[in-house]
């Protein structure tokens, strides 16, 4: 844990160097959201209810999109690629730093930072759309889950990432891997469009893939559209399941990367 | 004029030869950007399952909007997104130095040195789609829509090129933001949606920062709902934008330092 902190001090110094940068990554993360919530606010003119959404609960469906894109939406694996490819991944190997949680600092570190500039900008939307947002009662129970859903979803993309990542000491090029799981996940995530709105078939294929645990299933608990004991508990031990899968994988893959890294360069 | 398009058809055929080493590469690629425009044609037929339409907007006419949007902004992409993405590292790392020294307009060779291959899949899927839409809905055209239609494209892709590349400028103030080369895509996508539906910002987004010509515009002339005078506008503010984005060019110039670090 005291590394840890030492890890996260240290990039939090570094990000509050980048601030134009992270200026422009939250307005990133921001941009598709909002476009697509004004095109939802001019739908719900016509009629009260869509797919069981009013308009309310699409607005704030969409601030919860980018609320937990930018607490998770977390992309170390072209970082990691570049590390590998440049053989600055050789320290992992030879310093004796665990390799995760040194990550963990830096994303962490860089999210607190990127949180900050968020807020205002959630502030300011929320004054334009304070017509459109009701308060509604979250249950504790709710509550809780919600966090921990976004914890497991968290680690869920952090183990899934940094795979592909470590898909670079096979790949010379990896650029397209990392953009086609991008297009993947944002269609099957919830990202563009609320899950509901998909068709019965594809609604049932994509339950039984790991993409819509990475963002819609804690939205919906935060969103209270998932509610019950049972439910709830069953959504997490899903969750659950998928990032114990996950981090099996990972360490499966990084063993074998370890093997036949090569360390070009550095 | 003629020397310049001698260099670009060097440096394009440059580009193919090193594209061609890594062909895998460029089904692949080619491949996941086309599967993007179709996850939005999905999107908006999905939306439109419950939903008839939208200001005025209807299921067809959304899509040949989406299909216009990412028929240009995948030319967009392919002429001169690919030359941003390395803008920046030109500058903060001195490496404008080579180009400013070259006996060639330098706003030339940052924006068109690289051509990018990876897009060819979808513009000839967009094609199609625009293609069999017109059939279906909106035909018959006539000569004269369609020319107005491929002036506005070309006024569209232009309009994108001036905007965008002016977002890049405050690189030469602001070394730090490595990804000012995103600033401009929020933004951008708002092309994604009918301007119709942005209510009071509509006139804002056609006069004044003309987001409204890189989607919807074009579409209204296949759809048959666009005013003439618009296509006038179109044609003078791409020009302008154009001109502004040279003088804004020359004026940053000014402030290169040519430090690496």
């Amino acid at each position: 844990m005291r590394k840890f902190w030492a890890y996260y001090v240290t990039h939090l110094i570094d990000a509050l160097l980048y601030r134009a940068e992270i200026f422009v990554w939250v307005l990133t993360d921001i941009g598709p959201a909002l476009v697509a919530l004004v095109f939802w606010l001019a739908a719900f003119q016509a009629r009260p209810n869509i797919a069981g959404y009013s308009l309310p609960q699409m607005v704030l469906y969409y601030f919860g999109v980018m609320l937990v894109k930018n607490l998770i939406g977390i992309q170390p694996q072209y970082h990691l690629a570049e590390e590998i490819r440049d053989g600055t991944f050789s320290k992992y190997l030879l310093k004796p730093l665990n390799f995760l949680i040194y990550r963990l600092g830096g994303i962490f570190a860089w999210r607190t930072v990127r949180l900050i500039f968020f807020l205002p900008f959630l502030l300011i939307l929320l004054y334009f759309f304070i017509h459109q947002v009701n308060i509604f009662r979250l249950s504790w129970l709710n509550f809780i889950a919600f966090l921990v859903s976004l914890a497991l979803a968290f680690f869920l993309q952090f183990l899934l990432k940094i795979i592909l990542g470590l898909a670079a000491i096979w790949f010379t090029e990896v650029g397209w891997l990392f953009f086609g799981f991008a297009v993947v996940s944002s269609f099957l995530s919830g990202e563009l469009i609320p899950l509901d709105l998909f068709p019965q078939g594809l609604i049932v294929i994509n339950n039984w893939l790991p993409f819509k645990y990475m963002l819609y299933s804690p939205l919906s608990l935060g969103l209270n559209r998932v509610n019950g004991l049972q439910a709830i508990s069953s959504g997490l031990l899903i969750q659950f399941f998928w990032c114990l899968l996950v981090y099996w994988l990972y360490r499966r893959v990084f063993k074998a990367g370890t093997k036949t890294y090569s360390a070009y360069g550095g | 004029m003629k020397r310049y398009l001698k260099l670009y058809w060097s440096f394009f055929k440059n580009c193919l030869i090193r594209e061609m080493e890594f062909r895998s590469h460029f089904f692949l690629i080619n491949f996941i950007s086309l599967s993007w425009a179709i996850c939005f044609l999905l999107v908006y037929f999905f939306i439109y399952q419950h939903v008839d339409s939208v200001q005025g907007w209807t299921l067809e006419q959304v899509l040949l909007l989406t299909a216009i949007y990412f028929f240009i902004d995948r030319i967009f992409d392919s002429f001169f997104e690919i030359n941003f993405d390395n803008f920046i590292n030109l500058v903060n790392q001195g490496d404008l130095d080579l180009v400013l020294t070259k006996p060639v307009s330098s706003q030339f060779i940052v924006s068109l040195r690289r051509f990018s291959f990876s897009m060819v899949f979808s513009n000839i899927a967009m094609i199609g789609v625009i293609v069999y839409l017109c059939r279906l809905y909106f035909w018959p055209l006539n000569g004269w829509v369609i020319i107005n239609f491929l002036m506005l494209i070309i006024c569209a892709i232009v309009i994108t090129y001036s905007l965008w590349f002016i977002t890049l400028l405050p690189v030469f103030w602001w070394g730090r933001a490595r990804n000012l080369n995103e600033f401009f895509r929020p933004i951008h996508q708002l092309g994604r949606v009918p301007i119709d539906v942005t209510g009071k910002l509509k006139p804002f987004l056609t006069y004044v920062i003309p987001l409204a010509f890189i989607s919807t515009i074009p579409a209204q002339a296949l759809i048959g709902r666009l005013s003439i005078h618009l296509v006038f506008y179109g044609v003078f503010v791409a020009g302008f934008l154009l001109w502004l984005s040279h003088r804004l060019w020359r004026f940053s110039l000014k402030h290169y330092t040519s430090a690496s670090s």
